[in-house]
């Protein structure tokens, strides 16, 4: 019992900023009808209690043309079902690696990271393909996409904290959460 | 997430905005890697006329044409083509050819194309590549300045107050060969060890995502 409770003090939330690019090839009618390509800048935030991830969510803000409005728009989306699992490896665990996944997405995306004083510090995610088995009853037959992360702030805060944080500062930017 | 990215297609498919196309270079120049030294002067003067060709020269050029072939399509056909296009610049070094032909994309008005160009760069671990984030800072289009402080901010693993927050850590920093490393383009063998690791962590799920 009192191990839960330190492991609950000890919750912690290490938050990573960086940028990821999409590119989502459409299938209609048996014809490739088009790719659509898309840039992100991403927040993966992930919560530790010990050496335990109890919590991640990933925040993407984006800018786009609205189609039926003409306008360009700064929108964010909070995916709270992102899940990340990892492992050390390397001559001493010098490495991170492992994978990502993302809402609505039914595959893991692997990532590679480095390690400071001990932690996740900066990490990579690469390409990923085939998301999708090659039918014509889908419309997405593919996703590949690769990004890159650093570390940024890392606390003894709540996921909702630091969420609620990453939020706050895109909406002082200009950009607006969309579900 | 989907949704999202049915928005990246959407946007695919609309029509390109101001004047997005852009005469290509009246010279061509051999592609090099950018000096260290001098990379953050100019990166959109090509100087090294008379280097010699490597193969990732003939590849460097080949690619800049396919860039500016992309880039004369229309309005319907341009953004379709020129995006996986630019994608494949990740594999090849940063050249004075490839940023001037980068910095033509960024000019072209097409913000999405000028965001995806900025990502690009952002992705890698170079001085002339921070060079050209920071010159972005300065870029007309409020937008794509404001990308190129999200991207700086990638890069330095840091929030900046401002665009001169941003300028005075791009006059010290140095790339990270660690970094540089990692970012690196890698083989699809070394992504599929990546992903099989013993002892991986999960986490446990308590929310749920509002349908899209």
């Amino acid at each position: 019992m009192i191990g839960l409770m330190m492991a609950t003090a000890q919750a912690d939330v290490r938050t990573y900023q960086g940028s990821s690019r999409w590119s989502t090839t459409f299938f209609r009618s048996n014809t490739k009808t088009a790719i659509g390509t898309t840039s992100y800048t991403s927040y993966t935030l992930i919560e530790y209690s010990g050496s335990e991830v109890v919590g991640a969510v990933k925040i993407d803000a984006w800018t786009a043309r609205n189609p039926e409005t003409g306008r360009t728009e700064r929108n964010f989306y909070v995916d709270r079902e992102f899940a990340v699992e990892f492992g050390y490896f390397g001559i001493g665990g010098v490495n991170i690696g492992g994978g990502m996944q993302f809402g609505g997405i039914a595959c893991p995306s692997p990532f590679r990271g480095t390690l400071k004083y001990g932690d996740l510090d900066a990490f990579s995610l690469y390409n990923t393909a085939d998301y999708y088995p090659n039918s014509s009853g889908l419309d997405v037959i593919e996703i590949t996409g690769s990004g890159r992360y650093n570390a940024y702030f890392s606390g003894n805060v709540t996921l909702d904290t630091a969420e609620n944080a990453v939020a706050a500062y895109l909406e002082s930017r200009g950009y607006f959460e969309v579900f | 997430m989907l949704c999202v990215f049915a928005i990246g297609w959407m946007i695919g498919q609309s029509k390109q905005q101001g004047g997005g196309e852009t005469s290509p270079p009246s010279s061509r120049e051999i592609a090099r890697p950018v000096e260290e030294n001098t990379a953050d002067k100019n990166p959109s003067s090509p100087k090294n006329t008379n280097a010699a060709t490597s193969p990732a020269d003939e590849k460097t050029r080949s690619l800049v044409n396919e860039i500016h072939s992309a880039m004369g399509e229309g309005a319907e056909q341009r953004k379709a083509k020129l995006l996986p296009i630019l994608e494949r610049s990740t594999e090849l070094p940063l050249s004075r050819e490839l940023l001037a032909t980068f910095q033509e994309v960024l000019d072209g008005g097409d913000l999405e194309e000028g965001q995806y160009v900025l990502s690009l760069m952002e992705q890698r671990e170079e001085k002339a590549s921070v060079a050209f984030l920071v010159k972005a800072l300065e870029h007309p289009q409020a937008e794509i300045a404001e990308r190129a402080l999200f991207a700086c901010e990638a890069v330095g693993g840091t929030v900046f107050a401002d665009a001169q927050a941003a300028r005075q850590w791009a006059e010290s920093w140095q790339p990270d060969p660690q970094r540089a490393a990692l970012f690196a383009p890698k083989s699809q063998q070394d992504v599929e060890a990546s992903s099989v690791l013993p002892g991986a962590r999960q986490r446990n799920s308590t929310q749920k995502t509002p349908e899209k």
